[in-house]
């Protein structure tokens, strides 16, 4: 097990090595902070004051250097666009509110979409089925932005029964964290349904029919425990994916979180502070899947290493 | 082989299980009629589709989605098992009748250990603090010569091997002490050593409580070594049944004779397994005579038309011989 963890461990590092490197050449691809900075009517001194500062005037692999050397160290520079402030720092005060929308979008995906997953393979065929089939299409298909929109316009605007935008209490929460779910829970609830097919067609389950156990327990006690290991690998990929999907939906419905706060930076060509938010994304999505992997071997013996 | 006394634990007569399909009703069990006795072996042969494992679902009430029974009466120690309600069906599940079945490999939970699923079974039963289930586990895997029992009751089936997880099946299936035991092909999957070990075990077993086992099977060899009566089906009807004795050395029907010459035999030396040609009738399109008649070498006319009726020898042995056949009883002459 411990091995196990370390060799996890080294391969997270791997990963992030990676990821700096991409973080860093991609953020530069959108063109020099300076002209994003400066008002329009400033000179080249001025620019040059900066790029010198900022160290801009070094070539590139030297500047990436001395960005890994730092945040070796634990230092991710300091933001360009909110000068004085830490890149990571901005991030991480803003973390908390991203994480809330992404943990209840999870939370409310999985509580929709096992149970309805589950339902639609034991009553495969009948109407809940059907409506189960349209709720994944139209999950799956709905760009969120526009969901987002459409809700905001339906139910906040049109009805008045939660506020548009913003935070505040649990209402605030209600309509993002439904805009968030709406992949999840399309996907979670088809590979639910297969899997559990799957799972109600074995032998083991005729076994237990053929014990006397009662179906309620089949279904939810030894079908679903062999099942989820399929929707619960894709859970482990969708964690990061929701994540990096606050980006949008915390914009349409200005959601205070990461995510706004990364377009902001891509606007104001603050490398920094997107470097930054690209590593704190990969560190969740890394311990997401770790998660994942040692849930799997809670769920399933065959899985659990030596 | 068993002390056999006559009385009957368990009755089916004319049952009739339809599967409902898109492609139209396959009467999958059509009219099937037997008795089983008290600590009797009974055996049920024919190749696959014929209807065997669909009558044992039956039985038990478990059928697969389309599937239901239409007709006909199944009676276990005087009780009506067709009318009762699930809840009382899941009583008699387990407890009055017990099966094993076919893949050991895949009739386990993997995610549960073994003293865990047998637990489940045994709670079921009688509900009972989890020390005392335990126990009782430990012994129910000792009484199924399960090596090192205390240990083992904590395994994952994958931790096991083929023969070992398929006696856990078996003391699954004893665990709650049945009247009659229902074993579907359980040696199909296992090798011919692991296999014959099993037959001693089902004996032992069969010896010890007086159960009443039908044994499905295509294995012919497996017949004459364990049961006392045979049932051979084809295209979903009983085309003959009688004692062992009587339909190895006996046989009446076309097909069971068929079947008979296609077992490979020590002392008849063949270049080639006798096999029988064509393939049964699609169930959902029966013929309207006998089903065999397409595939029978002595099919006449009237076979093609009629349906033949079942017809009764008395065997040396005073166990009833019947079989379904126009030519029944003179077949032997020609």
């Amino acid at each position: 097990m411990w091995w196990y963890l370390a060799k996890r461990l080294l391969q997270s590092l791997a990963t992030l090595f990676v990821v700096s490197f991409l973080a860093f050449f991609m953020s530069r691809i959108s063109g020099s902070p300076v002209d994003a900075l400066l008002p329009v009517d400033a000179g080249q001194e001025e620019a040059d004051i900066l790029i010198a500062e900022w160290g801009l005037d070094r070539p590139l692999p030297v500047q990436y250097l001395t960005f890994l050397g730092n945040a070796l160290q634990g230092d991710l520079g300091e933001a360009l666009k909110w000068r004085g402030q830490s890149a990571l720092g901005l991030v991480l005060e803003r973390l908390p509110a991203t994480m809330t929308l992404a943990g209840a979008a999870i939370l409310l995906g999985l509580v929709i979409a096992v149970p309805l997953g589950v339902i639609s393979a034991v009553k495969k065929g009948t109407w809940i089925d059907r409506v189960a089939k349209v709720i994944a299409l139209l999950g799956q298909s709905l760009p969120e932005f526009w969901l987002g929109i459409v809700l905001i316009w339906i139910i906040a605007v049109n009805l008045g029964w939660l506020p548009t935008s913003g935070t505040g209490g649990l209402s605030h929460l209600v309509l993002p964290a439904i805009t968030l779910s709406t992949t999840l829970v399309a996907a979670i609830t088809r590979l639910t349904r297969s899997a559990m097919l799957d799972a109600l067609d074995s032998e083991f389950i005729k076994l237990c029919r053929v014990k006397g156990v009662r179906e309620r327990r089949i279904i939810w006690v030894h079908a679903l425990r062999n099942a989820v290991s399929v929707p619960l690998t894709y859970f482990g990929v969708l964690a990061g994916a929701i994540l990096t999907r606050t980006v949008v939906i915390e914009t349409v419905f200005a959601w205070p979180g990461t995510g706004s706060l990364v377009i902001e930076a891509v606007l104001g060509r603050d490398f920094a502070v997107v470097q930054a938010a690209m590593i704190v994304f990969v560190l969740v999505f890394i311990a997401a899947n770790l998660f994942v992997d040692i849930l799997y071997a809670v769920i399933d013996p065959r899985i659990r290493v030596e | 082989m068993s002390s056999k006394d006559q009385d009957t634990v368990l009755a089916v007569k004319e049952l009739r299980t339809h599967l409902f399909t898109k492609m139209g009703v396959i009467k999958a069990v059509d009219g099937v009629t037997f008795d089983l006795k008290r600590g009797e072996t009974l055996g049920i042969v024919g190749e696959s589709g014929s209807g065997k494992s669909m009558t044992a679902m039956s039985l038990f009430r478990l059928l697969p989605s389309g599937g239901r029974t239409v007709s006909g009466s199944v009676n276990l120690e005087g009780e009506e098992l067709l009318t009762k309600s699930e809840s009382e069906m899941r009583r008699i599940r387990g407890r009055r009748m017990s099966m094993i079945l076919q893949d050991p490999q895949s009739s386990l939970d993997p995610v549960f250990t073994v003293g865990a699923q047998l637990m489940e079974a045994l709670r079921i039963q009688e509900p009972a603090p989890r020390k005392e289930l335990r126990k009782r586990a430990v012994d129910i895997l000792r009484s199924v010569n399960v090596a090192d029992p205390e240990r083992r009751v904590d395994s994952y089936p994958h931790q096991m091997s083929g023969g070992m997880k398929q006696r856990v099946v078996g003391g699954i299936a004893i665990s709650g002490q049945p009247t009659v035991l229902v074993a579907d092909e359980p040696t199909t999957a296992l090798d011919v050593t692991i296999q014959s070990q099993y037959m001693n075990l089902l004996n032992e077993i069969k010896e010890a409580t007086n159960l009443s086992i039908i044994f499905i099977t295509h294995d012919m060899g497996i017949v004459a070594s364990m049961c006392d009566r045979v049932m051979v089906m084809y295209s979903g009807r009983i085309v003959e049944s009688g004692s062992v004795r009587e339909i190895f050395n006996n046989p009446q029907h076309p097909y069971t004779k068929a079947l008979m010459a296609s077992v490979p035999t020590i002392d008849r030396k063949t270049e080639r397994l006798f096999s029988i040609e064509g393939t049964p009738p699609p169930l959902w399109d029966l013929p309207e005579g006998c089903r065999f008649a397409p595939r029978c070498p002595v099919a006449m006319d009237r076979c093609m038309e009629e349906y033949p009726p079942t017809v009764s020898f008395v065997a040396p042995d005073e166990v009833s011989h019947e079989a379904a056949c126009w030519l029944a009883g003179d077949i032997d002459h020609e």
